[in-house]
């Protein structure tokens, strides 16, 4: 017999006996996995965003089959999601409240031009890094404007135009990621069904500091807090909305009253 | 019996896989930030080690030797521990899932592990007869384990140490497993000339 066919046997027959060693060993050692675990995950929206409290999509699946106690509504995913997770797992709907219902805004609306820029900045291209020497814009508290929490969004919602944070709250998954992200904690988590404006500005300085260093900053001067049943309050020189039910008309009437247009409706700054 | 001992000392001390031979890295600084994922991952280690030499021993001696077909034996053997690390890893996963868990990627690399090869490679290179190579794979592997111990552990330490920004993470672990192939360096003189 020649080297070629012998090396060729003797290959073949040592492969095939690992091999069906192996396809042995797989079928006994096999780990049955719950069929509900994959279900879910078909179901959830496999963004890993995180917003469940779990570390992804598949820490979830596997902790709620594990114990329906840890069944959190899926943010990103919305009713449906929710719904289908229940459903998989034989468990019934709590009241409703806890789904996709709020959005992130972020309380500097102040574009390039409008907040003061008096120095020159040629370091790295991100907030974090600029936040590390006082920013690139002067306000301490504004929105320094590379868009860090634009990158970490995952739900694409966020958009930088002029230094101003645009955010589609049609996107808007309320994951927390630009909450944790941004470097002057400019973002809010607010409920949609009660909240018709938002303070864009978050410098709690008196009104004439604030009015150095920006033009569309919250000066204090209280008229939204003066509208009647006004949900505006003044507090560190900040005008402050609580988000009450039915008090829509209420905050309209505050935002029109705002002399510095810091007050944002939430439905005209979508993208 | 001698011959044994000695070669049980001087694969785990003297010619230690990772810090003379720089062989199986990867998995060393991988798997070395908790000591529990290091427990675990040296014994996977130490077995596929030992069941590989053994098995490789029995193939080459018997089979390749026999046939004259020797130039095979890296394909053989590279086949011998794939195989090994699939069982080891059915094993562990039906027995052990947290292990299998905090393992993760790096239980399929043992496959690729130059410690595994290298070490069947040696023991055919120094002409082992078979219990002389099941004991050099078995300490090969107590080798790998003892430094991927050695070193899970200092690293837990270290996370806790106030260390200069430039150096945290990769930096300071390349450091240390330097530091500690220094000191491995001082067993050389432990069994004399």
């Amino acid at each position: 017999m020649n080297t070629i066919t012998l090396s060729v046997l003797v290959m073949g027959i040592t492969g095939a006996a690992f091999g069906l060693l192996l396809s042995f060993l797989n079928k006994r050692l096999a780990v049955r996995e719950d069929p509900r675990v994959k279900q879910i995950l078909e179901t959830l929206p496999g963004l890993n965003c995180g917003a469940c409290g779990f570390s992804g999509c598949r820490a979830y699946a596997e902790a709620v089959v594990q114990k329906p106690e840890n069944f959190r509504a899926c943010l990103p995913g919305g009713e449906k999601t929710n719904n289908g997770v229940r459903r998989i797992l034989g468990i019934r709907a709590p009241s409703a409240g806890n789904e996709k219902n709020t959005t992130a805004v972020c309380a500097c609306g102040a574009e390039y031009g409008e907040k003061l820029r008096s120095t020159d900045y040629c370091g790295p291209r991100n907030c974090a890094a600029a936040a590390l020497i006082r920013g690139y814009v002067d306000c301490q508290s504004g929105c320094i404007g590379f868009g860090d929490c634009v990158e970490v969004c995952p739900a694409d919602a966020l958009t930088l135009r002029n230094g101003k944070i645009h955010v589609n709250h049609q996107r808007c998954i309320s994951c927390g990621n630009c909450l944790r992200t941004c470097p002057r904690n400019l973002f809010r988590i607010v409920p949609l069904n009660h909240a018709v404006c938002y303070v864009g500005c978050n410098n709690r300085e008196s009104g004439p500091d604030t009015r150095k260093v920006c033009t569309r900053g919250c000066i204090a001067c209280g008229l939204c807090a003066r509208v009647p049943d006004s949900p505006y309050s003044l507090k560190e020189n900040l005008s402050n909305l609580k988000y009450a039910p039915d008090s829509a008309s209420a905050q309209y009437a505050g935002k029109e009253k705002c002399p510095t247009k810091c007050i944002w409706t939430i439905s005209t700054d979508q993208t | 019996m001698e011959n044994l001992i000695l070669i049980f000392i001087s694969a785990i001390l003297l010619n230690n896989i990772v810090l003379s031979y720089f062989l199986g890295i990867c998995p060393f600084l991988g798997v070395s930030g908790k000591l529990e994922s290091a427990l675990g991952m040296g014994m996977a280690v130490t077995f596929v080690m030992t069941l590989a030499t053994s098995i490789s021993w029995l193939i080459y001696h018997e089979i390749l030797l026999r046939f004259q077909i020797e130039f095979l034996q890296y394909v053989v053997f590279i086949l011998v521990i794939a195989s090994l690390v699939q069982i080891v890893e059915m094993f562990i996963r039906k027995f052990s899932p947290p292990l299998y868990q905090s393992l993760g990627i790096y239980l399929p690399l043992i496959t690729s592990n130059c410690a595994i090869l290298g070490i069947v490679l040696f023991m055919v290179a120094k002409h082992y007869r078979f219990h002389e190579a099941v004991t050099y794979g078995f300490s090969g592997g107590l080798g790998f384990f003892l430094v991927l111990l050695i070193m899970a552990g200092i690293r837990e330490e270290l996370a806790y140490a106030d260390v200069p920004q430039v150096f945290r993470g990769a930096p300071l672990t390349l450091i240390t497993a330097g530091l500690l192939a220094l000191i491995f360096m001082g067993f050389q003189g432990l069994l004399g000339t």
